[in-house]
């Protein structure tokens, strides 16, 4: 049995006609592009069948989990022998921070794209090299939409206290 | 947020979907400016990350050079604009020069305070070092490790994992620190640590179990770190034996959480244990029945996978849940609902697979033909188990074949239809029926085809053959050339299999002298005129044989033949070879396996369901390995090729050098071509030959050996030795002694060139022998019983003797078969299943073409250990039975 610790083989978005939007290949199954996009096409086909019912299926040795949305697929793909509800876990994760990120908006293509930072960081947050680095969504998304410390940078607002009053003290000087 | 400055939405878009890369490579200098404008770069570094990830690749030089450019920022105390930098630099360093340079940059970045910093900075660092840099650099990860900070310990542990291939010494160093980190507050970095952890002792059988032990008496929070020490279970029970229940009952206790994840892993462990109790099963199985009415498609997949999985092994224990099963066969998801399928027909019993079949039924309009084929092929294995439901199983299949569908459903269904008729043969009459009536309105020509076939076939051998002519005749009437024609050799048959019909069908043949289309004209005539001649022994053998060899094979042996424009003597069907050849030589081979060259596909088609097997003997192409003889000069004056042998391994497969031979028996010499791979990449063998010394010296003489001038690595070539004998003297049965002789050159890695000086080296082989099969062909004829009774029995030699140790009588056929290389006849090679006595037909011919005869008589002895044979031989010469018994002495 394929280790329980790479849970995720790869990730992908594909677009309504089955176009690539961005993707992420955490091992070697798949070393080039031309194999990547076959993969994707495949799984493309199989799961955008109006009549094929959603949310998971197996495909060639591997599980795929996906969620489907207005106008793009978001995949979450793992072993054939993966436990397929950590998958589910993994994509849950990854929409619910998109979700509270974005502030509820209809997850789209275009939402995606314009906010392709938080989509790639959010991404980086929850998976490292196939490895679950953190599930739960409200830590990720303060991990990804960084808030600024209170107090900013303390020895840049000392620096400027400090010229301040040596300005100050030289003018006072003169 | 979200949003980069006040851009408008279209044009939002348009930015990024049509991005050029070499537009976006210049915008790094707005890495440059001072002071830095975060907004600025901030967009910058979202383009490349977007091109990255939509599989655009960036050459080596511009992937250092924007590298380069990005560490400018770490002087920015923008964190968004620096937690980006981070992610394009660990995307990067995989593929920039160099990527080394930013360590300082990093180390300065771990003493921040900043914890969004650090966790990122190690995971950068983790990408860029290896076993020289680690070192220096240790105690930043062992830090953190230990910090109490989730993220940054979470990375640090994660980091880590990925190091232990790199540098698996130096983290193994970090044990203490990662034991700390268990007991970390935060779940995640549990896991990470366990895992950690789990990985570091992973060779020590012993601190395995222990660490196992002591975690499950911990009780781990965290779900993700609960099912990895599952896993941890399972492998400790399966690898060690343990007679500590400590385990499974940890596994067992975990049916019991409230995550589903965790709940399924112990449920999937459970039911993939070799040896369980059935409380353990049935809790196990309990919970999956729990999964199997969930809302979430996920669960319900997961259980039914589960369950279908289980049902191969332990079908008893699947039954409770067959009724929420059956609920799901109409599941919108369509891979829950095939697995449901096919697990409720493994599990299913006589009393409930028609009630079955009739709920598949009533969906079947839903689905597409993919899924069909599925449904298809589990009603195929249900014929098996339950041959007394076939009445129901055809004619859903039947139903199948009706409805609408792709040409591939169509043949999937007929194919099935097939096998069902052919295994279980009560079946034949109904299935007969059924596809008369599809006949009458099918859409595609070759399933009639086939399917005329079939009723000719079987149609004369039910109870009532009248009642299929009409249809048949119909096709003529009524469709194309190529289904006319088929139609015709139907009807023959019936005239040739059932005597009251074939007053009849001449009539009917009659009638179609005046068809439009040649072939229905040809065949009527040919058959009308057996018919009328009353040859029934050529009609059945044109109308009943299978043409025994593959038909591309047959195709092209013809070709050579005609191209020859040599017409003195006949073309004869066994110098056509049995074996599927693909496009590589056989002469070379591929390196692994001989075999592999001709994969022995039989050259039954889906329009005989009988497949004849009568490819039983490996034999290539005897016209394939003449012409490559023949141009080697040594050899050219030996005559014609008479027969080649199969291949004999003379080596394991898996050792330094793989040597097979292949005996080519000329009328005066055998050549013995071995072929020879060299599987060491750090030698070049030269001269390599075969050295032979004969058990019997007196019965051959020396001629000639051709040895293989250089021999690289994973290049087969072949090497030869000659020897000639008198075939008036008999022909030399003897053993061979076998050494493979060569000089070995190590290959110079730093310039792959082989040295100049090389030592002398042996390797001794397998012995091997020539046996009486060497110089037997296979021989095909028509009528084999009426062809026995026509050689006296003065011209017949018998003999009886003892297969030791063979159990089966399926197994002494094919031992008599390849003993003597022969074509089997009359379709005997097929042994009814479990038979205690078996007759096997055999025909042959020596290499001046004397047919030869084989009749074995077989049965199980008392003990069913092993198998007496009564062998008898016939054929025009004494002598020539002797040598054929010879083969078994």
């Amino acid at each position: 049995m394929s280790s329980f610790l790479y849970t995720v083989s790869s990730f992908f978005i594909l677009d309504n006609k089955g176009e690539r939007v961005i993707s992420k290949y955490y091992n070697n199954d798949f070393d080039n592009l031309q194999k990547q996009r076959a993969f994707e096409k495949k799984v493309f086909d199989k799961t955008s069948k109006v009549n094929f019912g959603g949310e998971i299926t197996l495909l060639d040795n591997y599980l795929i989990v996906y969620k489907a949305f207005s106008n793009i697929i978001i995949y979450m793909i793992g072993d054939s022998d993966q436990n397929e509800i950590a998958l589910l876990y993994v994509l849950n994760s990854f929409v619910d921070t998109l979700q509270n990120l974005f502030e509820n908006s209809q997850i789209n293509k275009k939402l995606i794209l314009d906010g392709i930072n938080y989509t790639l960081l959010t991404l980086d947050e929850i998976i490292d090299g196939g490895v679950i680095m953190e599930s739960d969504s409200t830590v990720v998304a303060d991990r990804v939409g960084i808030k600024l410390p209170e107090n900013d940078d303390l020895e840049e607002s000392i620096n400027k206290t400090v010229t301040s009053v040596k300005e100050q003290f030289f003018s006072f000087l003169r | 947020m979200g949003k980069f400055g006040k851009k408008d939405d279209d044009e939002s878009e348009f930015l990024f979907e049509n991005l050029d890369k070499g537009q976006v490579v210049q915008e790094k200098r707005a890495f440059n400016e001072s002071p830095i404008h975060p907004r600025k770069c901030s967009l910058v570094i979202s383009q490349f990350l977007y091109l990255l990830s939509r599989g655009d690749t960036f050459t080596k030089k511009e992937a250092t050079d924007i590298f380069f450019a990005a560490t400018k920022l770490f002087q920015s105390k923008d964190i968004p604009l620096r937690r980006l930098m981070y992610l394009l630099l660990k995307e990067l360093s995989s593929i920039s020069d160099d990527a080394i340079i930013v360590i300082s940059s990093l180390t300065k970045d771990m003493t921040h305070k900043i914890e969004l910093y650090r966790a990122n900075a190690i995971r950068i660092l983790c990408k860029i070092t290896d076993s020289s840099i680690l070192p220096q650099i240790e105690r930043y990860f062992k830090q953190s490790i230990v910090e109490k900070d989730p993220h940054v310990s979470s990375a640090a542990l994660v980091s880590s994992i990925h190091l232990l291939k790199v540098s698996p010494e130096i983290v193994k160093r970090w044990g203490n620190e990662v034991q700390e980190a268990i007991s970390n507050k935060s779940n995640m970095v549990q896991y990470h640590a366990l895992a950690l952890l789990h990985r570091i002792k992973q060779h020590d059988r012993l601190a395995v179990i222990k660490l196992v032990s002591n975690l499950i008496k911990n009780s781990l929070r965290s779900p993700y770190a609960q099912s990895y020490l599952i896993r941890c279970c399972v492998e400790i029970i399966e690898e060690s034996n343990t007679e500590d229940r400590i385990f499974r009952e940890y596994i067992e206790s975990c049916l019991r959480s409230k995550n589903d994840m965790v709940a399924y892993e112990a449920a999937r462990s459970i039911c993939s244990f070799k040896n369980v109790s059935a409380k353990e099963i049935n809790s196990a199985v309990g919970v999956l029945q729990n999964f199997l009415n969930s809302t979430k498609p996920t669960l319900r997949f997961a259980a039914v996978r589960t369950l279908n999985k289980l049902a191969q092994t332990n079908p008893t224990a699947v039954v409770p849940c067959n009724l929420d099963m059956e609920n799901l066969i109409t599941d919108s998801n369509r891979s829950i609902a095939t697995l449901a399928i096919t697990t409720l027909l493994k599990v299913g019993n006589e009393s409930n697979v028609e009630r079955l079949i009739k709920q598949i039924a009533n969906f079947l309009g839903d689905i597409n033909d993919e899924f069909k084929i599925v449904v298809v092929d589990a009603i195929t294995s249900l014929s098996q188990k339950f041959p007394k439901k076939h009445k129901h199983l055809i004619i859903f299949l039947n139903k199948i074949l009706r409805d609408e569908g792709s040409l591939q459903l169509k043949q999937a269904t007929l194919d099935a239809i097939l096998t069902v008729v052919n295994n279980i043969p009560e079946s034949k009459e109904i299935a007969l029926t059924e596809l008369c009536d599809y006949i009458e309105d099918c859409d595609f020509q070759d399933l009639t085809v086939q399917i005329l076939h079939l009723i000719g076939q079987e149609g004369p051998l039910t109870s009532s053959p009248a009642q299929y002519m009409r249809y048949i005749y119909n096709r003529v009437l009524l469709d194309s050339g190529i289904i006319r024609a088929a139609a015709v050799t139907s009807i023959a048959k019936f005239g040739l299999l059932y005597e009251p019909m074939r007053d009849k069908v001449i009539i009917l043949l009659q009638r179609c002298l005046l068809d439009e289309d040649d072939e229905v004209r040809d065949r009527a005539i040919l058959y009308l005129r057996l018919f009328k001649e009353d040859d029934i022994h050529y009609l059945s053998k044109i109308l009943m044989d299978d043409v025994p060899v593959p038909t591309v094979n047959m195709q092209k042996s013809l070709e050579v033949y005609l191209h020859n424009g040599d017409f003195s003597e006949p073309f004869d069907i066994a110098t056509v070879s049995t074996v599927v050849e693909t496009a590589q030589s056989p002469m070379i081979g591929d390196g692994k396996s001989p075999f592999a060259t001709g994969s022995k596909k039989s050259e039954s088609n889906v329009t005989s369901p009988k497949a004849s097997g009568s490819a039983a003997n490996d034999q290539e192409g005897p016209e394939s390995y003449g012409t490559k003889l023949s141009a080697i000069p040594q050899f050219s004056g030996y005559g014609k090729l008479l027969k080649s042998s199969e291949f004999i391994e003379l080596t394991e497969t898996e050792t330094e050098y793989v040597v097979n031979c292949v005996k080519h028996v000329f009328k005066e010499h055998i050549v013995f071509q071995f072929n020879v791979t060299n599987t060491l990449n750090e030698q070049q063998l030269d001269n390599v030959s075969v050295k032979m010394v004969p058990s019997d010296p007196k019965l051959l003489k020396y001629e000639c050996s051709i040895p293989i001038d250089a021999l690289p690595y994973g290049e087969p070539q072949p090497c030869y030795v000659a020897i000639r004998y008198n075939p008036a003297n008999g022909y030399p049965l003897c053993s061979f002694s076998n050494t493979l002789k060569f000089k070995v050159r190590e290959i110079d890695p730093s310039t792959n060139q082989p040295e100049e000086q090389g030592y002398d080296d042996q390797y001794s082989l397998e012995r091997m022998e020539i046996v009486p099969k060497d110089f037997l062909n296979r021989a095909y004829v028509g009528n084999f019983v009426e062809e026995w009774k026509a050689i006296s029995e003065d011209n017949q030699l018998v003999q009886t003797f003892s297969l030791v140790g063979v159990k089966t009588i399926d197994e002494a056929v094919k031992q008599i078969v390849k003993t003597l290389g022969m074509a089997t006849a009359e379709k005997s090679e097929v042994v009814q299943p479990k038979a205690m006595k078996h007759i096997l037909y055999l025909s042959g011919k020596s290499l001046s073409n004397q047919l030869i005869y084989v009749r074995a008589r077989m049965k199980l002895d008392q003990s069913q250990t092993n198998t007496d044979v009564e062998l008898t031989i016939k054929s025009d010469s004494e002598e020539l039975n002797e040598f054929v018994i010879s083969a078994f002495n």
